[in-house]
């Protein structure tokens, strides 16, 4: 038999979500054969979508791909008919729902919220951190069909190379049980924070949502694929919208260039960018734990520091 | 409304937890607290529980200690709770859990919603609410941040988080539910509460009495402490535009712009 990954793929008005390309990019650096999951109404452009990243086949579902239990009835017939390696799912707040969903129809293993996957003679172990980051577990599943959700973050781009994969269509499942009565996205145009190559957070020291201002100048000034993200105090605060707080209770990011301001690293925060590649902390007080994580440090007034560095950075285009 | 909530006992603090050469993870010397957003997920069942009428039951899986949560969300406003203690549960995965919590909940008659915290504060891994849900063959929403009892009888309405926003979704009951801390702010108890709690007496249950065979589903190869990055360089400038410049300066030297 040969390996197959299959990777869940979820899309937004038929178009895959960047997480997904990126996690079947991964995939298929792991394994020859990969096989991409789409349940939604129509196929759109994942068959490009999924072939240049590096699907081979998109199996696709013609159902509402916003209910949970309905994704986890397509991946669990998938699965008992195709026999695949292990089935990857990003974990995105649905993807973690379906992918609970389907180990407990399989009665198999879930690895969650992994941060690193390896394959090898047929068996897939991972790594992801436990107790709020403070440890790393590397884990397998014992029986059946291992499920991984996969953090996307820290992930490198989508490819773009494949060609089309071959489109198989299953049968139609049920009607879904629940109905998104209304879809409200984060307000501003931008790359999402799991997505985003730098980020800009800001913590208590911002004093309110205008204080946002200054990170999102800088966001601006740092390009496209730059986000502004915030700490829980921030978020608690209504300051910024909650799926904005980067944490233990909020998003994992693993950027090229974290940017904390104001923050001062409560293990809680540090959790949820502790993937990131570099860390700059600009505050006030020199003995924030932030200091102690940090690349670059800063000490001082954030709003005196970020609009000169926004000044710094736009003064070298 | 007849609500069931899961509610766990965790470490207070995560640093103090120690791994076992059997690679499991000793919580003895960790001082446990009730999980905080277990009790964003009981404050919501309280709520919507005085709102419509009906009872909350809480449940929780855990040690002869794990009692004490019971007791606290009693004393805010649960009218009863099931302990689920039995050694050979200790260490379960996420299914084995979910088994369990599924199994104590089949046991309370007709429930009309189960309500738990999204991801709890050690395991975090976002999947025992909905696990419950397919074992229990009901609908689920995730990630709740605001809920509505509307004005359709046997439904709710749901603002869930996305990582892309929110999304408002309408659920039939029964359903199952996982809220995180945004969801509300919880009650304290008053020390009439506290101790009139403290006289509650709560049903506990073994493995054997909800017909669980523990099972391990996943196995641990080694756990470790992440690499602790090194504390690098204090930009400092003459003005905080030069203490900027050096900073963009190294930055682009260091390749990350």
């Amino acid at each position: 038999m040969t390996d197959t990954l299959f990777v869940l793929m979820e899309a937004r008005d038929g178009a895959p979500t960047d997480s997904a390309l990126a996690l079947i990019t991964e995939a298929r650096r792991l394994c020859e054969d990969v096989a991409a999951v789409l349940v939604a109404p129509e196929i759109g452009t994942a068959a490009e979508c999924a072939g240049a990243a590096g699907a081979s086949t998109v199996h696709h579902v013609p159902a509402d791909g916003r209910a949970a239990d309905l994704i986890a009835a397509a991946l669990t017939a998938l699965v008992a008919t195709h026999s695949p390696t292990a089935v990857l799912v990003p974990a995105t707040t649905l993807g973690n729902e379906a992918a609970a969903r389907v180990t407990a129809r399989l009665g198999t293993g879930l690895l969650a919220d992994v941060s690193a996957v390896t394959l090898a003679d047929g068996v897939v172990t991972a790594v992801k951190s436990e107790l709020g980051g403070t440890r790393l577990a590397r884990c397998r599943v014992v029986d059946g069909v291992p499920v991984l959700t996969v953090r996307t973050g820290g992930l490198p781009p989508a490819g773009s190379d494949g060609g089309p994969a071959a489109v198989i269509t299953a049968a139609a499942a049920a009607p879904a049980r629940t109905t998104v009565v209304e879809y409200l996205p984060t307000g501003g145009e931008g790359v999402s924070l799991e997505d985003a190559t730098i980020v800009v957070a800001g913590g208590r020291a911002m004093g309110g949502s205008e204080g946002f201002s200054v990170l999102h100048e800088l966001a601006a000034a740092l390009g496209p694929t730059a986000a502004v993200g915030s700490s829980r105090p921030a978020a608690d605060a209504g300051w910024v919208p909650v799926e904005l707080e980067i944490g233990i209770s909020g998003k994992k990011v693993a950027p090229d260039l974290y940017l904390a301001c104001g923050i001062s690293g409560a293990s809680q925060h540090l959790a949820g960018m502790s993937g990131s590649r570099t860390v700059v902390a600009i505050n006030k007080d020199p003995q924030a734990p932030i200091f102690a994580v940090a690349d670059f440090g800063v000490v001082g007034d954030l709003f005196e520091i970020v609009p000169a560095i926004t000044a710094a950075v736009s003064a070298r285009v | 409304m007849n609500i069931a909530v899961l509610v766990k006992q965790v470490p207070e603090d995560l640093g103090t937890v120690q791994v076992t050469e059997g690679r499991t993870l000793d919580r003895a010397n960790a001082r446990a607290v009730t999980d905080p957003v277990g009790k964003n997920a009981l404050e919501a069942a309280v709520q919507l529980a005085e709102a419509t009428g009906g009872t909350v039951t809480v449940i929780t899986l855990g040690p002869a200690g794990a009692k004490a949560v019971l007791k606290e969300c009693v004393s805010v406003g649960a009218q009863a709770g099931v302990h689920v203690s039995d050694g050979g549960l200790a260490g379960s995965d996420a299914l084995t859990t979910a088994r369990v919590l599924a199994a104590a909940i089949g046991r309370l008659g007709a429930i009309d919603l189960v309500i738990a915290g999204a991801r709890s504060f050690d395991g975090g891994s976002a999947a025992v609410p909905a696990m419950v849900a397919e074992l229990l063959d009901l609908p689920s929403v995730t990630a709740v941040t605001a809920i509505d009892s509307g004005d359709a009888p046997g439904a709710l309405l749901c603002t869930r988080v996305l990582e892309d926003g929110h999304e408002r979704v309408s659920l039939p009951l029964p359903s199952v539910i996982s809220v995180d801390e945004y969801v509300n702010t919880p009650r304290y108890p008053s020390v009439k509460s506290k101790l009139a709690a403290n006289k509650a007496v709560f049903e506990v249950l073994t493995a054997a009495d909800l017909g669980i065979v523990p099972a391990r589903h996943a196995a641990v190869i080694d756990i470790t402490v992440p690499p602790v990055r090194e504390p690098g360089v204090m930009i400092t400038g003459d003005t905080v535009q030069d203490t900027a410049d050096k900073l963009v300066a190294a930055l682009a030297g260091a390749g990350v712009l």
